[in-house]
């Protein structure tokens, strides 16, 4: 195969490194472009690649014992680099209002190391969205947490230097959990690769339980399943915004990625013994992060376990075990993407362009002032609840598909299944309009606010319309994924 | 029939819908007009369609091009067209397009007009996919389309002044707020229905998974083999239940009412249009689609017995409905809000209806559902429609601040008038036809407790709308007004005048039966014996014509001149006040819920938090890392530096491993 996909990968990496020299010679906004579309040639690649080629695989480097290092591209992680890579490159241009006005509240202009950890936060998750390997994977996975944490902890809110070590520590713990199952792996089986699926598998069925498990339980951590989340809504909440935007959707959910990628398709049978685990799981997180949205004061803490709750939608997609709700969980991973990436896009535009306004306690009627901000809140909110014509409308039918189809043979369980599904999901749409009317309805409660400006508003618009196409056509993102999972 | 006039009829609404957004921020009157242009022409496309269904004998016509597939499912954009979906569209395109018309003058200076067109026009485009949807997955994106623009039609004037309010400011039931502002009545109308249509995907997965398929045509021919496989698992009523749940929402049946009582925040022609006329019979319209499949299927492999019970429940929960809704529609002070439960009650006796299937003769009972549906949906626009004008003219939602409307509004009287006797069942107004017709069924079942809460409910109908009638329109006139503008007035005399001759029509015959009767069932997909209807059973007809009867004149004879008799009763306290009370607080059911579910949901997520900061939190973000910095400044301290100490230690620790080594040398 082509080399070509291998080296729109190091693109934005080499663009990464370009953006510190560059930035002593052009402004933020050449800078912000160069870096959008390095970042967004994958994503080209990826799609000539899939509606071209069909898939693609190029190894551009193998060892003994540690296995071949490909760049793969197919109908699974499909929907996962379009994710990344629309909401990367539409924040790039997001974050130059934002972040002019953090620089400017933190005393110092700094747009080359800005650009420069952002761009590798971005292109170390293409990266592990395309790798085929435990040890690319990982390093991928570090590649982004370094980046990340020191952006959280240079232009994070609050206690950043505290909270963004606990961010760094708490994801080292999922990170390492990980990396040691996936040792055990590498070493049993003298390769690290999980794609294609080895030859030799059957050599790590003996140790096949402490393997799933640790992968599982590293997994959980970086996903912030229920009980492994603690760490998540400080990060989220008190990074800045358009970090929060590419954390909140993408990095998590790259974790519910790996669970289909890895334990999904290499263990299948023995992770049906886990069913009921991961079922028990993806409820809990959707009713607990969703009820506790409710108690939220902080516009940014409320998104952050809005996406706890959206990572149960994710595992429950999974937990369902069949083409059906796999493909829901995907989808998903595009669905909240596209909605909570806007949904933080607009608390940043509150947070930048009226003083740092994030208390929802002093928000209300803002739908007078800032009527573009409230659409786009109204369509991500949207796309988390499922409602045309927005992409979550298929990823919440398609995960319901999935567990009806499960759990209909099920006797008396699989009817408790349903009737816990139908409550954890309901409360999606009751969290989202509560939320809308305290936002944006009923009387003005801040008369001087004002709305936001095009750089603000037009990254958001292009990821709303990225959320409205793959609804109209459907089979851009599903026709792959179906036929891959199948 | 050509595929691409057909489909435009949903698939213009929607292109309106886009255009008017942008026009609409600076050229209201343009949006206005562009976006009733996108409606008239599905209205005349419509006619062509129940034209070409004729010709075509309506057997069931199916297009369809590929949308999507997965595995070896595909889905297709297209539409069913037979005697239920052209008739209903037909309904659905004539009704959104009067109604445009009436909002032309009722919007016209409202800053939010390029909102509402958005959102109208995007109503009925999913409105129409819904009824015309030839599979279950564009049917369900129809079904929450219309939820979608429902819930931003009644939050429409998102501010939420006093005036937009439903209820009484600062009266409160069970420590439960009376009132609703418009955005708090947006979100209960999206929680209700989208809550129950986690049931209904989930339902259609089920079904999915039997029949494979997502195709209405191919379901109804499969329909034996899939309540074969179902009632082998014994997953019969679950399935039924929760495929249907969407339907129980979306129709405002108990428990699942209370969201359409707020919904009279929105405009009044929203609520005339979706929450009267279209959207709310979408459930019924569920049933009418599904519900005959199930009953010849049972027929067919003989488990009527396992399905019955369903049936059942569907008619109990309706008449409950249709009894509860109308007591409540009895005490209510504001016009909207009388006609919000009367919209309710109606429901329930379709729903009734839709039950009764299973113990008379089913096609007869469908009809009189649909024929139920078609009338409601004309008196009941029409009423709305009358009362926005007489709520704008009177600047006031209660109806005690009108009065003597008839002397500056006649036309508007007259619409309202016929409108009225329709709803009361009046002969021979349309409503005469079916409600009777539905409750000789109930009386023909035997199920006594489901007859009788019809009965009362057809009595208290009667009372509570002419209750309305001469509050507003009879006595001195209150206040100067004036008929509105033609764009107004014409919609609405226009519908009352269809409510009259959709009632002389209707006893008309083809193959000797009700001609709306042969265009339903003669060529549907659906094999149900087709018997012709039965006549009227005296006993029934005359009880039901006489409550009817005998309401209004209870209603004429309390409220002419002598207004203030039944509210001097109230005063006085007693059980009369806590009847009053109790339907005035609807049957305090909203209060139960938010006291209950809602303060229920409260409470978990109160414990929740706790777990949350006092749990998780702490454990990981407070307890571990405090534990280790504890054992840190522990072990530090054996750093001290002093060389006797680490040699004792050394020795102390060497002493231990031999210790050990001779202990594991004896054990072995």
């Amino acid at each position: 195969m082509t080399p070509v996909g291998f080296y729109t990968l190091l693109l934005p990496f080499l663009v990464a490194l370009l953006d510190l020299p560059l930035s002593r010679f052009i402004g933020p906004k050449k800078i912000a472009a160069i870096s959008a579309i390095s970042i967004i040639i994958p994503a080209v690649f990826a799609a000539y690649a899939i509606f071209s080629l069909g898939s693609y695989q190029f190894t551009f480097a193998s060892a003994r014992y540690i296995g071949q290092f490909d760049v793969i591209i197919n109908g699974l992680n499909w929907p996962i680099i379009m994710g990344v890579v629309l909401v990367s490159s539409a924040v790039t241009f997001y974050s130059i209002p934002y972040m002019q006005q953090r620089f400017r509240e933190e005393g110092r202009e700094d747009w080359g190391t800005y650009f420069l950890l952002y761009t590798l936060f971005a292109a170390s998750m293409i990266g592990m969205a395309e790798s085929n390997n435990f040890i690319m994977f990982y390093v991928f996975l570090e590649v982004a947490l370094v980046p990340s944490f020191i952006l959280i902890s240079l232009y994070g809110y609050g206690e950043k230097g505290r909270i963004s070590t606990m961010y760094f520590i708490w994801t080292h713990v999922g990170a390492l959990t990980f990396l040691s199952g996936a040792f055990i792996y590498g070493v049993t089986l003298h390769s690290f690769n999980f794609y294609p699926i080895p030859q030799n598998l059957s050599a790590v069925y003996p140790s096949v339980y402490v393997i799933m498990s640790l992968l599982l339980i590293g997994l959980f951590i970086k996903m912030a399943v229920f009980g492994f989340h603690a760490w998540l809504p400080y990060a989220h909440a008190e990074a800045p915004t358009p970090i929060s935007a590419l954390l909140s959707p993408n990095l998590i959910g790259i974790a519910g990625y790996a669970i289909v990628r890895i334990p999904y398709e290499l263990f299948p049978v023995y992770l049906a013994q886990a069913q009921w685990v991961l079922i028990a799981f993806a409820l809990l997180t959707i009713f607990y992060g969703g009820l506790l949205v409710f108690r939220q004061v902080d516009l940014k803490r409320l998104l952050a376990y809005s996406s706890i709750a959206q990572m149960g939608y994710i595992l429950l997609g999974i937990a369902s075990l069949n083409p059906l709700g796999v493909a829901g969980a995907i989808l998903q991973f595009y669905a909240h993407a596209v909605g909570k990436s806007v949904l933080f896009s607009s608390a940043g535009v509150m947070i930048t362009e009226n003083d740092g306004l994030r208390d929802v306690r002093k928000m209300g009627g803002l739908a007078k002032k800032m009527p573009y901000t409230a659409s786009f809140s109204l369509w991500g909110f949207m796309n988390l609840s499922g409602l045309p014509p927005s992409i979550g409308f298929f990823s919440k039918l398609f995960i319901l598909l999935g567990i009806a189809y499960s759990f209909m043979g099920r006797g008396s369980w699989g009817l408790l299944v349903f009737a816990l599904s139908l409550i954890s999901l309901g409360i999606t749409p009751a969290y989202s309009f509560v939320t809308m009317k305290k936002v944006f309805f009923g009387p003005l409660g801040n008369p001087t606010i004002k709305e936001g400006g095009l750089y603000f508003l037009l990254p958001m618009a292009v990821i709303a319309a990225f959320g409205l196409l793959f609804f109209l056509f459907p089979n851009l993102m599903l026709s792959p994924l179906y036929a891959y999972l199948r | 029939m050509s595929y691409l006039y057909l489909n435009s009829i949903w698939l213009l609404p929607f292109f309106g819908a886009v255009a008017s957004l942008p026009l609409g921020i600076n050229h209201k009157k343009g949006a206005s007009l562009l976006s009733s242009v996108f409606l008239a022409i599905p209205a005349l496309l419509s006619i062509y369609m129940v034209y070409a269904a004729f010709s075509y004998g309506f057997k069931p016509f199916i297009t369809g091009f590929g949308w999507f597939s997965f595995g070896s499912t595909q889905v297709s954009v297209g539409i069913l067209v037979d005697g239920l979906s052209s008739l209903m569209a037909l309904l659905v395109a004539w009704l959104s397009f009067s109604i445009a018309v009436y909002s032309y003058e009722y919007m016209e200076d409202d800053p939010g007009t390029h909102r509402y067109w958005f959102f109208f026009d995007f109503f009925v485009g999913s409105m129409l996919l819904l009824v015309l949807a030839n599979n279950l997955l564009l049917l369900l994106i129809g079904w929450e389309g219309t939820t979608l623009s429902s819930y931003a039609l009644i939050g429409h004037w998102y501010a939420d002044e006093e005036q937009r309010w439903v209820g009484d400011k600062n009266r409160y039931a069970l420590g439960v707020p009376n009132w609703s502002t418009p955005s708090n009545s947006g979100v209960r109308a999206i929680v209700f229905t989208s809550f129950a249509d986690i049931g209904f995907i989930i339902g259609i997965g089920m079904l999915y998974q039997v029949a494979g398929t997502m195709s209405i045509y191919t379901i109804s021919q499969e329909m034996p083999l899939i309540l074969t496989s179902l009632n082998r698992e014994g997953l019969l009523l679950p399935f039924l239940f929760l495929f249907s749940m969407g339907a129980f929402a979306k129709s405002a049946q108990f428990p699942f009412h209370e969201w359409l009582v707020t919904a009279m925040t929105g405009p009044t022609s929203v609520s005339a249009l979706i929450h009267a006329a279209t959207m709310v019979n979408a459930g019924v319209y569920f049933m009418l689609r599904f519900m005959p499949m199930i009953i010849s299927g049972a027929q067919s492999i003989n488990i009527m017995s396992s399905v019955a019970p369903f049936f059942l429940y569907i008619a109990v929960i309706g008449a409950f409905t249709a009894f509860m809704m109308a007591s409540q529609a009895f005490v209510s002070n504001e016009l909207k809000l009388i006609l919000a439960f009367s919209t309710a009650s109606q429901l329930g006796y379709m729903f009734l209806a839709v039950g009764l299937a299973a113990y008379v003769t089913p096609s007869v009972a469908f009809f009189s559902a649909f024929s139920h549906m078609i009338s409601q949906a004309l008196f009941k626009a029409a009423l709305f429609l009358a009362a926005g004008a007489l709520i704008h003219e009177y600047s006031s939602r209660y109806i005690k601040d009108m009065g003597g409307a008839w002397h500056g509004m006649k036309w508007t009287t007259i619409a309202f008038l016929f409108a009225a006797l329709s709803l009361s069942g009046i002969p021979p107004f349309s409503g005469f036809w079916d409600k009777d017709l539905i409750l000789d069924l109930a009386f023909q079942s035997g199920i006594w407790p489901v007859y009788l809460l019809g009965v009362a409910g057809a009595f208290m109908t009667s009372f509570y709308i002419f209750r309305a009638f001469m509050l507003a329109f009879s006595g001195p006139s209150k206040k100067e007004i004036k008929e509105p503008g033609h764009p107004m007035l014409v919609p609405y005399l226009a519908l009352g005048i269809i409510t009259l001759l959709f009632g002389v029509i209707w006893p008309y015959p083809v193959n000797a039966s009700n001609w709306m009767y042969s265009v339903l069932t003669e060529d549907s997909f659906v094999k149900l014996a087709m018997p012709p209807l039965p006549s009227f059973n005296v006993y029934s007809l005359s009880l039901s014509l006489g409550l009817g009867l005998a309401g209004l004149g209870f209603a004429v004879y309390a409220y002419l001149g002598k207004r203030e008799l039944l509210d001097a009763q109230l005063s006085r306290g007693g059980i009369i006040a806590g009847l009053h009370s109790f339907l005035y607080d609807r049957w305090y059911i909203n209060s139960i819920y938010y006291r209950l579910i809602v303060g229920g949901f409260v409470d978990i997520s109160r414990v929740l938090e706790t777990t949350e900061t006092k749990g998780f939190d702490y454990f990981y973000n407070g307890f571990i890392p405090s534990a280790l910095s504890t054992v840190s400044v522990k072990l530090r301290k054996a750093q001290c530096g002093s060389i006797s100490k680490y040699l004792t230690a050394l020795f102390a620790g060497l002493f231990m491993m031999m210790l050990i080594y001779a202990l594991l040398l004896i054990l072995r």
